[in-house]
């Protein structure tokens, strides 16, 4: 069934932005392979990917006829040919052109984006790219003859949805006689679908006799298919065999009539496979690039599917309520005192932890691809800066919600920059001071106690104390003469208005403070600290909560309000004995764990809560930050599971909450930040701060407006 | 069975496939060791007996025939079996075995006696 043009152009438009996202995620990905590719620019897998990248962008730049995009990247695509090749070797200049290759394939795909494709002069600077790739490659290249990327694309407009016959290329996996996987059964199911002709074997990939591990496969496959099958129709028989195999289907369609006439012809001639060398030669960037499409999507070689984040956002929201409602019925079971009914209703609470569990995780991803962005950003600033800086990046496969990566991108790409700016010196600087001249950027990530700990860390010149204090008199950030601890000190950097820069550069000091860096984190339910030894370096740590929808909650009730807390930054339960240590007037005191000593904070002086203390108390110890303290409430109200509503605009100031959840009853439980809790516990109110009786008035009124709901 | 020329260098096993080509890799390794001391150029294996065969053992043949050319010498499949033929031919492995290309097409519709 041909093509009607019409469906054609409607096709192409509505693809249009698919393909806008994968050649840019195609860019990302080449980019990082070239900086990669600096530290071993002999890597031939790297190398391998770096040509698919270009390969697969000019393949889907020339299905949509971006004729641009198709004839600039060719000459990158030959380029990168060449160095896999070996011919030319991967120097630093070398790199440099690249990655400006690839700023500028990135311009021409955002042209797309603003308007239709333009069509007019190329630009002299791409010429000079042109010029530069081709002055560096040994001897004169061809410009012209494409063949490999028609063999990956068929040209646009090609009908070739039914054709006489396929090409097929089959590349395998190393692990597919291992997998129990049998390539010579994936000929004979081909055979039942049409004449298999020109079966060839593509000897590039196999080693020597003495090399070879029998158990290893090493086999690429080439044939054509003859026989009356849609591509569609194989494409889809091939479905199964994605997991061992890069599998590349072209319709031999009619600009290619003559040559199947040609192989036609030749059929019996014995020098048939000989003549068809090509046809073992041609495919393989195909296969390459079906390789590419294929972990492109994929990211690393696993399969996916793409979802749109709305959807898997309706679906959250819907889990919350569906966590919620299901919290009820709990409760209504449990009040009928039917055994059946509560059998089956936590039966059925089961499943919906389970569902929000697997539903979460759908949204999260490594921050990896975050960070991975910023080797550019260090790369290009210190260049500019001329300092000499190694960014190492840790845990990179650390995962969180992707809402959450959105929003940290921002702040951190703040927090980079002005480690690279403000932080780590120029060399000489560095050697006078006794360091060595590279300085070092770490930037990682891990879990900590139910969110994600960032790090940013230099070994750079540390925050200089006595600058931070003058800033600080000359705005009126403190009084002038005043000296604060150190860690106040520290933290005054994160008050608005706050720039410890000399000369403001083009960098940082574009009026976005890490005051700002300060509002987003904690917009997002997360805290930033920072530690600085003078001489020695910063190290900025943001701790995130790694959802912002739902969590495993402990309840615990203290007097009529009840409260939660992540279930993560739970340790232990411990009676409350009276002690003989004494409680201040913030409900702060100490009890002895186990030889240790634990600080406990009580809810109830802290919020200025309501009611009498009870006979018999507990107290939840509690981690954050690295140290643990420890909470007394008057009732233990067990797991909860928490769909976590925000706290609107008027509680945002609340200190030591985070969030608030509605329970199975209608009732409203207000939900800890176990960090900032421990930090109002132990610093003294600061100004700004909600004042405790405040917060007592606001539990009763969240009490109030809720009583009438129905449960 | 017709009388042999030149003498069998190694025989391939009923069984021809991924659980055994380890095992005939070593056997093939000793016996191109020990060929390197005749005089004939012909590399001669046994392969009357094949019944099961899969992609690993014929990754192994290609492999073989690639290093006895780089030796100056050539393969000679000895009667080869139904299925090895038929999977010689599905794969489209005779010019890798330097095997005559005739045996492709001879064979493409039946299951036709081996080549000379």
């Amino acid at each position: 069934m041909p093509h009607r043009q019409g469906d054609d152009a409607s096709f192409l438009r509505e693809a249009l932005p698919a393909f806008l996202s994968e050649a840019r995620e195609q860019l990302d990905q080449l980019e990082q392979l070239l900086l990669e590719l600096e530290a071993s620019p002999d890597d031939r897998e790297q190398l391998d990917a770096l040509f698919r990248c270009a390969h697969t962008i000019k393949g889907s730049a020339g299905l949509f006829g971006l004729d641009e995009i198709v004839a600039f990247t060719h000459h990158v695509e030959t380029f990168l040919d060449a160095l896999r090749e070996g011919t030319v070797r991967l120097e630093p200049a070398v790199n440099d052109v690249l990655l400006r290759c690839a700023d500028q394939v990135r311009r021409l795909v955002a042209q797309i984006d603003a308007s239709p494709p333009p069509d007019g002069a190329p630009d002299d600077d791409r010429e000079a790219l042109i010029a530069a790739l081709a002055a560096m490659l040994p001897g004169a290249e061809p410009t012209e003859g494409t063949g490999a990327c028609d063999a990956a694309a068929p040209p646009p407009g090609t009908p070739s949805n039914q054709t006489t016959a396929h090409h097929i290329a089959l590349h395998f996996k190393t692990d597919t006689f291992r997998d129990g996987f049998d390539p010579l059964a994936i000929l004979e199911y081909l055979a039942t679908l049409g004449t298999l002709r020109e079966v060839a074997i593509g000897a590039d990939r196999l080693p020597g006799f003495d090399l070879l591990h029998p158990e290893d496969c090493h086999l690429d496959l080439s044939l054509v298919l003859v026989g009356e099958i849609e591509t569609a129709q194989l494409e889809a028989a091939f479905e199964l065999f994605r997991e061992d195999c890069v599998v590349c289907v072209t319709a031999v369609g009619r600009g290619s009539q003559e040559a199947l006439e040609r192989i036609a012809v030749m059929d019996d001639s014995p020098r048939t496979a000989e003549v068809l060398q090509p046809a073992v030669g041609v495919p393989r960037p195909a296969v390459g690039a079906a390789a590419h499409k294929q972990r492109g999507r994929d990211g690393e070689d696993a399969r996916t599917v793409r979802v749109p984040a709305d959807r898997l956002d309706a679906v959250i929201n819907l889990l919350g309520e569906l966590v919620i409602a299901g919290a009820g019925t709990a409760l209504l079971a449990q009040k009928t005192g039917m055994g059946e009914l509560i059998e089956s209703s936590s039966q059925l609470g089961r499943l919906i932890e389970e569902i929000r569990n697997g539903t979460l995780q759908l949204r999260m991803v490594p921050i990896g691809e975050t960070f991975a962005r910023f080797r550019r950003v260090v790369r290009d600033t210190a260049s500019e800066l001329g300092k000499d800086v190694q960014l190492e990046i840790v845990g990179g496969d650390t995962e969180l919600d992707k809402s959450v990566v959105e929003h940290i991108a921002d702040p951190l790409m703040h927090l980079v920059r002005n480690a690279l700016d403000h932080g780590l010196e120029p060399p000489t600087e560095r050697e006078a001071a006794g360091k060595p001249p590279q300085g070092r950027l770490v930037l990682s990530a891990c879990h900590e106690s139910g969110g994600i700990l960032i790090r940013i860390a230099d070994d750079g010149r540390g925050v200089r104390r006595d600058r931070v204090l003058a800033r600080a008199w000359e705005r009126g950030l403190l009084e002038p003469g005043v000296t604060p601890p150190d860690d106040e000190i520290l933290r005054l950097i994160f008050e608005p208005g706050f720039s410890t820069a000399e000369t403001v550069t083009n960098l940082s000091g574009r009026g976005v403070g890490m005051d700002v860096v300060r509002r987003n984190i904690e917009a997002l339910r997360g805290t930033v600290t920072i530690r600085s030894e003078p001489g020695a370096g910063s190290a900025i740590e943001i701790r995130l909560p790694l959802t912002l929808a739902i969590i495993d909650g402990f309840m615990i009730g203290v007097g009529p309000s009840k409260f939660i807390f992540p279930l993560e930054s739970v340790v232990e339960v411990i009676e409350n004995r009276r002690t003989e240590s004494a409680v201040d007037a913030r409900g702060r005191s100490v009890v002895e764990l186990r030889g240790q000593v634990l600080p406990v904070v009580g809810l109830r002086a802290l919020y200025g809560l309501d009611g009498p203390e009870p006979e018999r108390s507990s107290i939840v110890v509690l981690k954050a930050s690295g140290q643990q303290y420890g909470v007394r409430v008057d009732a233990l109200l067990g797991q909860h599971q928490t769909v976590i509503k925000p706290l609107g605009r008027m509680f945002r100031s609340l200190r030591g909450i985070s969030g608030s959840s509605i329970l199975g009853t209608g009732e409203v439980a207000l939900i800890f930040d176990v960090a900032s809790l421990s930090q109002l516990a132990t610093h003294p109110p600061h100004p700004s701060c909600t004042h405790p009786s405040v917060t007592g008035a606001t539990l009763r009124a969240a009490h109030l407006s809720l009583e009438g709901q129905p449960s | 069975m017709e009388p042999i020329a030149d003498p069998v260098d190694c025989a391939l096993p009923a069984e021809f496939g991924i659980y055994t080509v380890a095992q005939v890799r070593s056997e093939l390794a000793d016996a191109l060791d020990a060929h390197g001391l005749l005089a004939h150029d012909a590399f001669v294996i046994d392969a009357r007996h094949v019944e099961q065969i899969d992609a690993a053992a014929l990754q192994l043949l290609v492999v073989l025939a690639a290093e006895l050319r780089r030796r100056g010498l050539r393969l000679r499949l000895l009667e080869p079996s139904a299925a090895l033929e038929r999977a010689i031919r599905r794969l489209g492995a005779a010019p890798a075995l330097g095997l005559p290309p005739v045996a492709l097409t001879d064979l493409e519709d039946s299951d036709a006696p081996p080549p000379r």
